[in-house]
């Protein structure tokens, strides 16, 4: 045994871990790779414990934390001159072959299965076949590249889910508005798993997840709705106002035959509890139970902003809309956080005045990143020096109709728009006297929904509330400005998926992460980035 | 009133309607409302819960105009062809210069690398006054879609 293997760690029986990173086979001491550069690196990654191992049964995260997971896959080449090594080698050059490339029938009589044979095997000795996305690595030039198999792999899709939108962050649900009484409730979807939002006897909000523990039904149909309890309709198990399981049907057998087992505890078998945060009449729930509490969480000056909107006035909910956008629910993202475009693709904001490069606006991260802030003050529609690479800027439109766009001020500071983004999925938009809640609700890497809540006060007057409705034209699926963008999302969708191994740059306003007092940055998303990425840890 | 020949006058009206949508010009569609209007797109559920909120909101004609010129000039979308589909137009209630009347429609829209899909499916409930050069206009137009759900984008009206 040489030095280096004295440090090392076996990663099971035939792997070992040295200390300047190699990785080799225990038996025969071929190199299998480097912990820095290769797919091996992935698989020492720490990993978290999954949320439940089954309905109310929570495993200690610590069970999980710190163990490097096993390398199922990266066998030793030698060790595949086991059997037969002439239709070994056969096999190994097949399967080192694209698909394309293979004939069918040429293994012959060899059962590739039968040797352990397989593709994400081959994938382990040839390096010039393409990467597996366990085997991704991110550009090197920090947060001013994004690769583009973030937008289309599966396995980051799931990754995202699970310590994304079921990892320590609050979820945007609703708003306790939509909750008015005992026994109210709402469903609705945090990442891409539908849970239900409850008040319950005692008037206190309660979340958990819409999949039966008995054999996983999504239950409950209903958006908004009313009920005393919650009844899967398979097999009419029975649950409160707080997920537990009430009643199951047969539990003691019929005429003293069949039931459930004898050890069958219904306590142990609630439905999976979300926790719940509420703050201003907005409802925010988390899978994780250790996410810090959400004031803290909001960080002060997102709180700011938040409450400007938020103040304590009881909202008055205008009404919903939802959108299916062809894209990665990370290009909303994206979007949202991207002054540079707004001056550019949105040539109604530019020509109203309502955003534009040259007004006083400024870019606010919080310290993590995963929260930002666009705000801007409102001006004139006149060409100026600065709108002339605006080449869409048109100063001959004017609305026939001019109460279209007849904002008043409302707020208490100047600001006219303060787009805000709350990690992981909510965007609240002020836009003049628009008001929504854009949640992103992500159904697969390709396709993700945006739902949308415009909302008043109920303190508002008619005048007021005709006001937002008209606005609201701007704004969702047919929006004279919003629209521009769910078209984009789709076009860059289209753009990037055959190109998994290129890259977007985001270098406008340098390589940094830092507030900014102008629009021409693409810093927000940059920060972002920088908490993805130590949140993904890829 | 002569039904049939109300009918007749409706069938007309739609088609003539739903070709300004499909085949343009564009400018076409203001001229089917009256200059006081009211012309929504909203989900089902807003308008069965009573929540006012539509997806394009127009008030008047002029309103209507300047959404063509949006469309014309400022909104940036992929191009497409679309095929309204109106059926089951029935007269709700009648009188010499007004009428109420409903009907389904779906939109079939073709995006130039995708086959053809159902964007929209849903119904009118519209209200119609007597024009000072004969015929109908829409003095208010519901389109009332089902699902809250919309394809990414509705770019022309429905
Ligand atoms: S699956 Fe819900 S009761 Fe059986
Ligand atoms: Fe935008």
């Amino acid at each position: 045994m040489n030095e280096s293997t004295r440090e090392a760690i076996h990663l099971d029986d035939n792997r070992v871990l040295h200390a300047d990173g190699r990785v080799s086979c225990v038996h025969c001491s071929a190199e299998l790779g480097h912990r820095d550069t290769d797919y091996l690196a992935q698989a020492l990654r720490r990993e978290r414990a999954p949320e439940a191992s089954g309905p109310n049964i929570r495993v200690k995260a610590e069970v999980f934390v710190d163990q490097p997971m096993v390398l199922r896959q990266a066998l030793c080449p030698n060790a595949m001159w086991c059997c037969k090594p002439k239709s070994c080698r056969r096999a190994m050059r097949f399967f080192a072959r694209p698909a394309s490339r293979r004939r069918e029938n040429e293994l012959g009589s060899i059962a590739p299965s039968a040797h352990g044979y397989n593709d994400s095997l081959a994938t382990g000795v040839n390096m010039n076949s393409p990467l597996p996305s366990s085997r991704r690595v991110w550009p090197n030039a920090g947060y001013s590249r994004v690769p583009y198999w973030l937008y289309t792999d599966q396995e980051i899709f799931e990754r995202e889910m699970t310590r994304i939108f079921r990892g320590p962050s609050w979820s945007f649900v609703g708003f306790a508005a939509e909750l008015p009484e005992s026994g109210s409730f709402k469903t609705t979807s945090i990442g891409n798993r539908s849970v239900i939002i409850c008040r319950n006897r005692d008037g206190e909000l309660r979340g958990f997840v819409n999949r039966c523990a008995h054999r996983g039904v999504k239950f409950c149909r209903e958006r908004l709705g009313q009920t005393s309890r919650f009844t899967c309709p398979y097999h009419q198990w029975t649950y409160d106002l707080n997920g537990a399981l009430k009643g199951v049907p047969f539990q003691g057998g019929v005429k003293g035959q069949g039931g459930m087992a004898s050890d069958f505890d219904p306590k142990q078998h609630g439905l999976q509890q979300l926790r719940i945060a509420e703050h201003h009449g907005v409802v925010f729930a988390s899978f994780d139970e250790h996410t810090e509490d959400f004031l803290d969480y909001l960080g002060e000056a997102n709180r700011y902003y938040f409450e400007r909107v938020f103040d304590g006035r009881d909202i008055r909910i205008l009404g919903y809309t939802r959108q299916l956008i062809p894209g990665n629910w990370k290009l909303m993202f994206e979007n949202i956080k991207d002054p540079y475009h707004a001056s550019l693709l949105h040539v109604f904001l530019v020509t109203f005045g309502l955003f534009r490069a040259d007004q006083e606006s400024q870019v606010k991260m919080d310290p993590t990143g995963r929260h930002g802030l666009l705000i801007s003050r409102r001006g004139s529609q006149t060409a100026s020096e600065h709108t002339k690479d605006i080449a869409n800027l048109r100063t001959d439109f004017k609305l026939r109709d001019p109460r279209l766009l007849d904002p008043v001020k409302e707020f208490k500071d100047s600001a006219t728009v303060v787009m805000q983004t709350l990690w992981p999925n909510l965007i609240i938009q002020q836009q003049s006297n628009t008001l929504a809640m854009r949640q992103i609700q992500p159904r697969s890497p390709q396709e993700f929904e945006l739902s949308w809540t415009f909302f008043g006060y109920a303190d508002d007057d008619e005048a007021m509330t005709l006001r937002r409705l008209r606005q609201a034209n701007l704004m969702s699926a047919s929006g004279l400005v919003s629209g521009d963008d769910s078209e984009i999302i789709k076009l860059a969708q289209d753009g990037l998926t055959a190109y998994p191994d290129d890259e977007a740059l985001l270098a406008m306003g340098g390589h940094d992460t830092q507030d900014e007092d102008h629009m021409v940055t693409e810093a927000a998303i940059r920060a972002f980035y920088k908490h993805y990425r130590a949140v993904m840890e890829i | 009133m002569d039904v049939h020949g109300l009918r007749d006058q409706l069938e007309d009206l739609y088609a003539r309607y739903v070709e300004s949508l499909d085949d343009g010009p564009l400018d076409l569609w203001p001229e089917f409302f009256s200059v006081r209007c009211l012309y929504l797109i909203l989900p089902r559920d807003n308008y069965e819960r009573g929540l006012p909120l539509a997806v394009m909101r127009c008030e008047s004609r002029d309103m209507l105009i300047d959404r063509v010129t949006a469309i014309r000039e400022t909104m940036l979308y992929e191009q497409r062809y679309l095929r309204h589909h109106v059926t089951n137009i029935r007269v709700r209630a009648a009188a010499a210069d007004a009428l109420e009347v409903s009907a389904n429609f779906s939109v079939i829209e073709v995006l130039p690398d995708d086959l053809p899909r159902v964007a929209m499916v849903g119904r009118y409930l519209d209200k119609l006054v007597a024009s000072p050069h004969g015929g109908w206009w829409f003095a208010e137009k519901l389109c009332i879609y089902d699902s809250l759900l919309v394809a990414n984008s509705i770019i022309y009206p429905v």
